[in-house]
C-alpha cells in the first residue's frame, strides 16, 4: 500500500515534469517561429523597396543605381508611400551614410538593406570660347546637351556642327539661345559656321556637367 | 523506496522532460538565425557592377567594363584605375575580387567565408565580381 502510493506521486511528479517541458518547448517554437516570420516579412519589404528605389523606372533615378541628386532631396513621406507603394504596417526610414533623409515612422530596428548608388547632380558651367584657332570649340566636360546664346558682332552664323553633324542651321542667320543635345559619352566638338571669323564673346556656350558620387543608401524596413 | 531508489516514474519523467528540451534547444541553438548577410553582398555585388557597367571608358570602347575586358593589354593598363574605382564605389568594410576574361585584380578571397557575387555579360566574356566584408 504504501508503495503503489509512493508511485502515484512519483507518477503525477513526472506527468508534471513532462507537460512543464512540452509547454516551454512550444512557447520557445512559437516565439522563434512569430520572429522569423517578421523578420522575413520585414527583410522582404526592404528587398523589394531598394531594388524599386534604385531601378531605372524609378523616379528617383536616372539610369539604374544613379539617383537623381535633386529628386533625393525633394523626396517627402507621401512621395515614399505613394510612387514605392510601401504598406502602411511598415515604418521605412530611408538613410544616405547614416544620414536619414525621409522616415515614416520611428524605424529604429528592423532590417536594413544597404544598396550601393550614385547620386548624380547636374552643375552648369558658362564657358566663353576665344575662337583663337577657327571658328570651333571643344567642350572640356562631357555634358548631355549644351546651351548656346548665339549672338555675333560683325558677322552671321549660318549653321552649328556637333562632332561634323548639323544641328542648327539657318542660311538668314542663327541668333539667340538654343538647346542642343550632344552625345553624352565623347568628347565634343561645336563648329560655328560663319562668314567670317567668330570674335571672343559672339558666342557663349553653357555646359550641364554631371557630377557623380558613390553612397550607400539604406533601407530600414520595420514591421 | 525504503531501498534509496527512485521511482522508476520519477527518473522516465526526467529523461522525458530532458529529450524534449534537447530537441528545442537543438532548434533554437543548432539553426544559426538567417543574417540577411549573403543577400547584402549580393545586393553590393550587384550594385557596384551595374555602376561600372554604365560607366563611359576611359578610353575607348563603349562602356568601361568593355573597354577592360578588350584585351589583356587594354586589362593591363586600366587594372589600377579599375580598383581604384571598385574601391571608391564599394562600402570601406567590403573586400573585392573582379575576374574577367583577360585576368583577375583585387584582393585574394579568403576560404570559409561568406561572399556574395554578381556577374555581368559584355562582348568579350562574362566579367564576375565577388565580395566580402573585411
Amino acid at each position: 500500500m504504501t508503495r503503489g502510493q509512493t508511485n502515484l506521486v512519483a507518477l503525477i511528479a513526472a506527468l508534471v515534469t513532462l507537460s512543464v517541458a512540452t509547454g516551454i518547448g512550444v512557447a520557445v517554437a512559437d516565439s522563434a517561429l512569430v520572429d522569423e516570420r517578421r523578420a522575413a516579412d520585414e527583410r522582404h519589404v526592404a528587398t523589394a523597396l531598394s531594388e524599386r528605389l534604385v531601378a531605372a523606372s524609378s523616379p528617383l533615378t536616372n539610369r539604374t543605381n544613379v539617383l537623381d541628386g535633386s529628386a533625393l532631396d525633394g523626396l517627402d513621406t507621401t512621395d515614399l508611400r505613394r510612387e514605392y507603394a510601401v504598406p502602411d504596417a511598415y515604418d521605412v526610414r530611408l538613410a544616405r551614410n547614416g544620414e536619414t533623409l525621409v522616415e515614416t515612422g520611428p524605424a529604429r530596428d528592423g532590417m536594413t538593406i544597404r544598396r550601393i548608388v550614385l547620386v548624380e547632380r547636374t552643375q552648369k558651367r558658362t564657358i566663353t570660347p576665344s575662337f583663337g584657332g577657327g571658328n570651333d570649340v571643344s567642350l572640356p566636360r562631357r555634358t548631355d546637351r549644351v546651351r548656346l546664346a548665339v549672338d555675333p558682332a560683325n558677322t552671321t552664323v549660318t549653321g552649328v556642327r556637333v562632332n561634323g553633324r548639323v544641328v542648327l542651321s539657318d542660311p538668314d542667320g542663327i541668333a539667340g539661345t538654343y538647346t542642343v543635345p550632344v552625345p553624352r559619352r565623347e568628347t565634343v566638338e561645336l563648329a560655328f559656321v560663319a562668314g567670317a571669323a567668330l570674335e571672343p564673346g559672339d558666342v557663349t556656350v553653357t555646359l550641364f556637367p554631371r557630377r557623380t558620387t558613390a553612397t550607400t543608401l539604406e533601407v530600414t524596413v520595420d514591421g | 523506496m525504503d531501498r534509496g531508489q527512485l521511482p522508476m516514474a520519477t527518473v522516465e519523467g526526467a529523461l522525458g522532460a530532458l529529450v524534449i528540451l534537447g530537441v528545442v534547444a537543438g532548434f533554437t541553438l543548432g539553426a544559426p538565425p538567417p543574417t540577411g548577410t549573403g543577400a547584402q553582398l549580393d545586393a553590393y555585388a550587384g550594385d557596384a557592377l551595374t555602376i561600372l557597367r554604365d560607366e563611359p571608358p576611359r578610353h575607348g570602347g563603349e562602356t568601361r567594363l568593355a573597354e577592360v575586358t578588350e584585351s589583356a593589354r587594354d586589362f593591363q593598363r586600366e587594372r589600377g584605375a579599375l580598383i581604384d574605382r571598385i574601391e571608391r564605389v564599394l562600402p570601406e568594410n567590403v573586400m573585392f575580387r573582379i575576374e574577367t576574361p583577360h585576368g583577375t585584380a583585387g584582393h585574394p578571397k579568403p576560404s570559409r567565408i561568406a561572399t556574395g557575387a554578381a556577374t555581368v555579360t559584355t562582348v568579350n566574356g562574362d566579367v564576375t565580381l565577388r565580395v566580402w566584408y573585411a
